[in-house]
Parts: C-alpha cells; sequence; structure tokens
C-alpha cells in the first residue's frame, strides 16, 4: 500500500514539473520577446536539468529543443559566446535532426549552428539478406565424361550479421563518402549437376547417368567497401568497391548419382576439404533511405572470388565421390550475388568544428 | 555517364564461367571411370603412343559376352567412342607390329544345348580379335573344337594372353580342357606378324594337373615364360603351388622351377609376372597365397632369374594391415584378406604391387574391395603402402609404370551392383595430389 502510495506521489510531482516547464517556456518565450534577456537563463535552469531532477520529461523532447534555442539565442545577443556554444551543444545533443529554419531565424544562430558537426559520426544496424553462389572454375577436374548441358546452378542462401558506417571526407567531398564494413554470418549453396551419355552404337539410344550435388558452405565474412554516393537524391544512390575476407566454417556436398534403365548410388553427404580463409574482391550498388533515426539499407553486391577455394590436392582427396559418384573437385573460386537490406543507426556526437587555416 | 559503374559492374558479373567453358584440368595424376550400355569389366589397359588403350567386357548373358575398347589420351579423356565387339570376351590386347592394329585374345562361349548337365555345356573356344588403330573390326577367328560328333565331348579352348616377339611374331597362351574332367592345360599359338600364317602351336600336358596362368607372358632370347598355378588336386585351387613354365620357342618345356609345391594345406595363386625394369634381372611375379578354406589370404611377391629359376629368398607376403608400416610378415600373420592380381617393374628396379582388400570397417578401407598399392625394392623389401577406394568394390586388372614415373591403374569398380572400368594414375609414390 505504501508502494503504492509512493508511485501515486512521484507521477503526481512529475506530472505537476512537466505542466510547470511548459509553463516556464511560454514565460520564457515571452520574456526573449519582450528583450529581457538577463532572465532567461534563470528562468530556464531549472527545467533543464535532467527529467528526474525536474526538467522536461523525455516526452518533451521539443519543448527542450525550443528552451535550449531561446537560451542560446539570448547568449548570442548577450554577447557570451562561450555560453551560446554550449546551449547550441545541448541542443544539438537533444535533438540531432534539429535544423534552424533560415528564413525565419535570426541570421546569428543559424551561423552558430553551422559551426558545430552536423553528420553523425558512424552509424550502425543489423543486415539480412539472401545471396546466390556460383563457382568460377579455372581448372576443372572430372572423373566421368561430361555431356554437354553439365552445369552450375546457383541456389539461395541467407546470410545475416552486424553493419558499421563511418562517413568520410574524400576529395574536399562532404556526405559523398563512407566507409562500411560488416561481420556477417554467411551461408552458401550451389548445385552441381553433372551428366554422363552411354550410348548404344548399334540404336544410337542414349543412357545418362546424372551426378547431382548440392554445396552448403558456412562461414564468417568480414567485408569492407568504401562507398560513392553519386546522385544526390533523397533515396542515395551509391556505388561500393571494397574486399572482404572469410573464414569457412564449414563445407559439405550432398551427392546423388543416378543411372538410367540402371541402379543409382543413394544420396550421401561428404565433408568437403577447402580452402578456410578466402579473399573477395567486392562491388556494389545500394540505395540508402533515410527514415527515422537512420536508414534503411538496399544493397546488391556481387563477390568475386579471389583466391581458389580448392587445390590441384584436395580434387581426389574424398575417393568416394570420385569412384561412387564420378565426381572430383574442380579448381574453383566462389564468386556470389548478393541482395540484402540492413537497417542503420545513425550515432551522432556533436562538436564545435574548428576552422582551418 | 551516370550509368559507366553499372557498366563496369555488369562486365564483372559476366565474367564468371561456368562449367561448359571451363578449362579442362592438364594435371598428371587422376582417377576416371566409364560406364557403358550396360555395366562394363576391366581386363587391361595397354600404352598408346598418343595415351593408353583399355580392354574390358560387358555380359549380357553367361553365353553372350561383347569384348570393350576404347582409347584415351594420357590425362585419361576418351578419344573414341566405347566400340563394343560381338563374338566373346577380351582377356588380353597388344598392339601388333607394322602399325596394324591391336590384336584381342579371350574366349566365346557356345551353350550345347543337347549336352546331358554331367557334360561339359558351355563350350569355350579361344577368341582373337584383329581390331585396326582406328578399333574398327578386321578379323576375328577362333580356336575351337572342329570335332562334327555330336556325341563327342567337346574340348574348351581360352584365349589368356598374348606377347610380340623382338622378330615381331605373335605368341598366344592359352588353356585347353578335352573334358570337364580333364586337366586345364597351357597351350601356345605362335603366328606369323601379319597374323596370316599359324606357324606353330603345342600344348603342354607333362603333369596330369590344372594351369591357372598369369595374365601375361615374356618373349626372353627364344623363350617364352609365364606363371602358372598348379592344383594340387584336380582342379581345386584351394591346394596349389606355383610354377615358372620356360619353354623354348618352338619347343618343349626347359624349364618349370616350383615354389610351395611342399605345402599341402594352402592356396598359392598366381596372377602376374613382369620383368624387372633393368633387362636380365628376371622377373617379379605377385599373386595370393591363402589357408586352404580361404582364410588370412596375403598378397605374395617372388622374383625368378632370367630363366625363371624362382629365387626362395625373395619371397614376401604383404597384408594391409601389416605391411603398412613396411615390416615384413610371415606367410600366415594376416588382419585382412587381401589379393594381388597385378604388379608393374620400376625404374629403380623394384615393383609396384598392385591388388585389392576386404575392407573392415574397425581397421582399414572404404567399403567392400579398395585397392591395394605396395611399392618394393628390388629384394621385395615394402617402401609403401596406398589405398585407394570408394564404398563400392575396386578391384585392379592391370598395372603400368609410364615414363614419367607415374603409375597407370586399371579395374573395375562395382557401386550399386553396376561394374564400370576405372583408369587411375598416380604420382610415383601412389599419390593423387597434382
Amino acid at each position: 500500500m505504501k508502494r503504492l502510495l509512493l508511485i501515486i506521489f512521484s507521477a503526481s510531482i512529475s506530472l505537476s514539473a512537466a505542466a510547470q516547464c511548459a509553463q516556464t517556456l511560454r514565460l520564457a518565450r515571452a520574456t526573449y520577446e519582450q528583450g529581457r534577456l538577463h532572465e532567461i537563463e534563470r528562468q530556464l535552469q531549472g527545467c533543464l536539468e535532467p527529467p528526474e531532477k525536474g526538467g522536461f520529461s523525455k516526452q518533451e523532447k521539443q519543448l527542450r529543443v525550443e528552451a535550449l534555442k531561446i537560451l542560446c539565442m539570448s547568449y548570442i545577443y548577450l554577447e557570451e559566446p562561450q555560453k551560446a556554444d554550449e546551449a547550441m551543444l545541448k541542443l544539438k545533443q537533444a535533438d540531432p535532426y534539429y535544423r534552424p529554419n533560415e528564413a525565419v531565424d535570426p541570421a546569428e544562430f543559424v551561423a552558430l549552428y553551422k559551426s558545430f558537426r552536423e553528420e553523425p559520426v558512424y552509424r550502425y544496424g543489423v543486415r539480412l539478406g539472401v545471396n546466390f553462389c556460383r563457382p568460377n572454375v579455372s581448372e576443372l577436374i572430372n572423373v566421368v565424361e561430361l555431356a554437354e548441358d553439365s552445369e552450375y546452378k546457383e541456389q539461395v542462401a541467407f546470410q545475416f550479421g552486424a553493419a558499421l558506417d563511418l562517413p568520410i571526407t574524400l576529395f574536399k567531398q562532404k556526405n559523398k563518402w563512407a566507409l562500411h564494413g560488416e561481420l556477417l554470418y554467411q551461408q552458401r549453396r550451389y548445385e552441381i549437376n553433372q551428366k554422363e551419355a552411354r550410348i548404344n552404337p548399334y540404336t544410337n539410344e542414349e543412357f545418362i547417368n546424372k551426378f547431382e550435388g548440392i554445396e552448403s558452405q558456412t562461414a564468417l565474412s568480414l567485408p569492407v567497401t568504401l562507398e560513392y554516393k553519386f546522385l544526390n537524391k533523397k533515396f542515395n544512390p551509391y556505388i561500393a568497391l571494397g574486399l572482404s575476407t572469410d573464414y569457412l566454417l564449414s563445407s559439405k556436398l550432398t551427392a546423388e548419382r543416378t543411372r538410367e534403365e540402371e541402379p543409382g548410388v543413394p544420396e550421401r553427404g561428404e565433408d568437403l576439404e577447402r580452402t578456410k580463409i578466402n579473399l573477395s574482391g567486392l562491388a556494389a550498388v545500394g540505395l540508402k533511405l533515410p527514415t527515422g533515426p537512420g536508414f534503411i539499407v538496399l544493397e546488391v553486391r556481387y563477390a568475386h572470388g579471389l583466391n581458389n577455394m580448392s587445390t590441384p590436392e584436395t580434387a581426389y582427396a574424398n575417393q568416394s565421390l570420385a569412384l561412387d559418384y564420378g565426381y572430383a573437385d574442380s579448381i574453383f573460386k566462389l564468386s556470389s550475388l548478393s541482395i540484402a537490406g540492413s537497417f542503420v543507426f545513425n550515432k551522432h556526437n556533436p562538436k564545435k568544428l574548428t576552422s582551418r587555416k | 555517364m551516370k550509368f559507366k559503374p553499372l557498366l563496369y559492374f555488369l562486365l564483372l558479373l559476366s565474367a564468371c564461367t561456368s562449367m561448359e567453358n571451363a578449362e579442362l584440368t592438364e594435371r598428371a595424376t587422376f582417377i576416371k571411370t566409364y560406364s557403358g550400355i550396360r555395366g562394363i569389366e576391366a581386363a587391361a589397359a595397354e600404352i598408346t603412343p598418343d595415351g593408353f588403350i583399355v580392354l574390358g567386357n560387358m555380359t549380357i548373358a553367361r553365353d553372350s559376352v561383347l569384348t570393350v575398347v576404347f582409347k584415351t589420351d594420357k590425362r585419361g579423356n576418351r578419344t573414341t567412342p566405347i566400340h563394343y565387339y560381338q563374338g566373346g570376351s577380351g582377356n588380353a590386347i597388344k598392339a601388333l607390329p607394322n602399325n596394324q592394329g591391336y590384336l584381342i585374345v579371350g574366349e566365346r562361349i557356345k551353350t550345347n544345348p543337347t549336352a546331358e548337365p554331367t557334360d561339359n555345356v558351355d563350350i569355350y573356344s579361344a577368341r582373337m580379335l584383329h581390331i585396326s588403330n582406328d578399333l574398327d573390326s578386321l578379323k576375328t577367328w577362333y580356336l575351337e573344337d572342329t570335332n562334327p560328333n555330336p556325341t563327342d565331348p567337346k574340348v574348351d579352348y581360352k584365349g589368356i594372353t598374348l606377347t610380340i616377339s623382338p622378330d615381331q611374331k605373335i605368341l598366344i597362351l592359352g588353356t585347353y580342357q578335352e573334358s570337364i574332367l580333364s586337366p586345364i592345360r597351357p597351350y601356345i599359338q605362335r603366328y606369323s606378324s601379319d597374323l596370316e600364317t599359324l606357324e606353330w602351336y603345342d600344348k603342354f600336358d607333362l603333369i596330369d594337373r590344372s594351369y591357372r596362368n598369369t595374365k601375361s607372358m615374356h618373349y626372353v632370347n627364344g623363350n617364352i615364360i609365364w606363371g602358372s598355378s598348379i592344383a594340387a588336386e584336380q582342379q581345386n585351387f584351394d591346394f596349389s603351388y606355383v610354377t615358372i613354365p620356360f619353354v623354348q620357342d618352338g619347343s618343349t618345356f626347359i624349364n618349370n622351377s616350383f615354389f610351395g609345391q611342399d605345402v599341402a594345406e594352402q592356396s598359392l595363386r598366381v596372377n602376374d609376372i613382369k620383368p624387372f625394369f633393368t633387362p636380365g634381372l628376371g622377373f617379379g611375379i605377385i599373386g595370393s597365397r591363402a589357408d586352404s578354406n580361404g582364410d588370412n589370404a596375403n598378397i605374395f611377391f617372388l622374383s625368378t632369374t632370367l630363366n625363371g629359376n624362382i629365387n626362395p629368398n625373395s619371397v614376401r607376403y604383404f597384408d594391409v594391415v601389416l605391411s603398412s608400416s613396411n615390416q615384413t610378415i610371415t606367410e600366415t600373420s594376416s588382419e585382412t584378406q587381401d589379393y594381388g592380381t597385378a604388379l608393374t617393374s620400376t625404374f629403380d628396379n623394384g615393383f609396384v604391387l598392385a591388388g585389392h582388400f576386404v575392407t573392415t570397417t574397425t581397421q582399414v578401407g572404404n567399403g567392400l574391395n579398395d585397392i591395394v598399392l605396395i611399392k618394393i625394392d628390388q629384394f621385395g623389401n615394402s617402401q609403401w603402402l596406398k589405398t585407394i577406394g570408394g564404398t563400392g568394390s575396386e578391384t585392379v586388372s592391370s598395372i603400368t609404370e609410364l615414363e614419367d614415373k607415374s603409375i597407370l591403374i586399371c579395374g573395375t569398380n562395382l557401386v550399386g551392383g553396376i561394374p564400370s572400368i576405372f583408369l587411375i594414375r598416380t604420382d610415383q609414390n601412389g599419390e593423387l595430389k597434382n
């Protein structure tokens, strides 16, 4: 019962404080209009304290911003630049997305605003997407004689992870460049279809032996790209180039062999020997749609494998695959096309910019 | 110009290569398998100027076997279609002199429908098939029982192997059996180099026992040498010993060295004989030794002098588990069932022995029969042992050391009840790594 009373008491004090600060803001607004600038600091002092100390509540962010703006302008006109800077810093900390209205706001206030860093220092978020992988075969190693339509096919696989954006200035261009990094857990899958024709020379009848395999890999991927916003549009289109370092966690081949008019070889899973650390060159295009406290990012990215995932030494390492299924590991680099969406939050750290001479 | 980066991006995408346009490997070692219309089994592989020629058989029914031949390049890629020849099976193939193509020896089975079950129902005839370099069939002829009297017992003939003498004569080793209760004995035919004339034909019936002959024979200074197992009991090779027939060309046995004839309770089956790399050192022989009930099967090796005298100190036994640490074992030391089927001499005057072993889940192997390769030195001491195999059954028909010291193995791979032929080329250490 005592606890309930305490809660009711605290809530009523808080509500009363909020109503009081709104009232105080109206008073400060009038005081500013009347030119009694010296009184404003004292009037707003209590309301600019943290909410738990009786200041504006978290829901009254806009009122707090307005109070700080009035305070800042009063310091400007009182020629107290240091205090004006402090007020502006607090304003930007309270609302990093606050923008002055240049048509209405005093020029001095706008100028002070512009002397502070506006852009976020970095962005962080999560990424989710799908990828389609395909081996780039540099050396085809086959056990059976392959018929013409033997092929690799991409299969869809998922990827997710964390993303980090670091806006940077390059070639004196602000808001154009960003360094982007991710840590992704990636699945990769692709299908191997090998066909072998058995031809009856007497009738020219053709019987087909088929090898159907799906290689599934999991990897931790650390891609780093340099992004360039190439159009000043609202949706922030960009291109990106970069590198990815991947650590392969597992690689497994599910294999099955069918033989027309003859019994096949049942499906079986076999572990494969693969290079553990792999590098890829990256090229991407994407959009960054501003929304709320960050961006929704949509990106199409091509990763071109730079090193071989398999080696000549391991081509026949799995003899069961070779002799039972007629499959040997070709020498290949793995490339992929991914389509991913991410949401990144802006992380602001307002700061007075020092002018360079 | 705004889309220039996108264009580069698309170009990058199109740089992918698929299986169809990928460069075929130029690696030296490989595993290749070859499937026929139906299952095909390997008999032998021989070296050709630009690769290999492979001989096999496709069995439709017991009395309907087709000979199968195809050529490959040095990397095992087929350079001809698989050719099927009706009229019997093939056991051995050799290139004929003067670029005349190839001669295949084997046999044909004809069932005698009027024969009593106790009679010779399946009548075997030795079959010779001459094919061109392009693998077109040129001529087929048979060595068969021509006795027209249907009530007389029919003689079986089987063509086993052949060799070409330095003066380009073609020598064929076969067996004949006068009735189903008679011993199986060897015969030799000598043809002129153009195959037009049968110059010599002799049957060897010195002893009243059955012979099981090696898949190779050799011509040495006017003599012919091969290896045989001799059944200690009539046609029962569970009690058998080894002999090395040494026959003068156009004449009779001049030497007949024996091994194991004093041990009653063992089976010694020889399978192949090959000369040492250095001419004049003699021959190496491989086979399988087992107890008379088939237990404790081991690969055995022995060497002979140039005129076929067995060197008793050269006899070695190999078991895939016990010999893996290159230690010497006795004939009855056995962890796995091992069978020696082919051998090749190596440039260092050693041999690589090839065979198969029955895999055991607890010890070694991938399932059913796997291949075993054992490198030995000139004195029969083991240098390395390698196994190759899948979950099916792999058995070796022939093994050959190539010019670059790599090793070509030809055999049969039985998976899901369907046999196919394989060629495996390893490096000189039996590895498939480059």
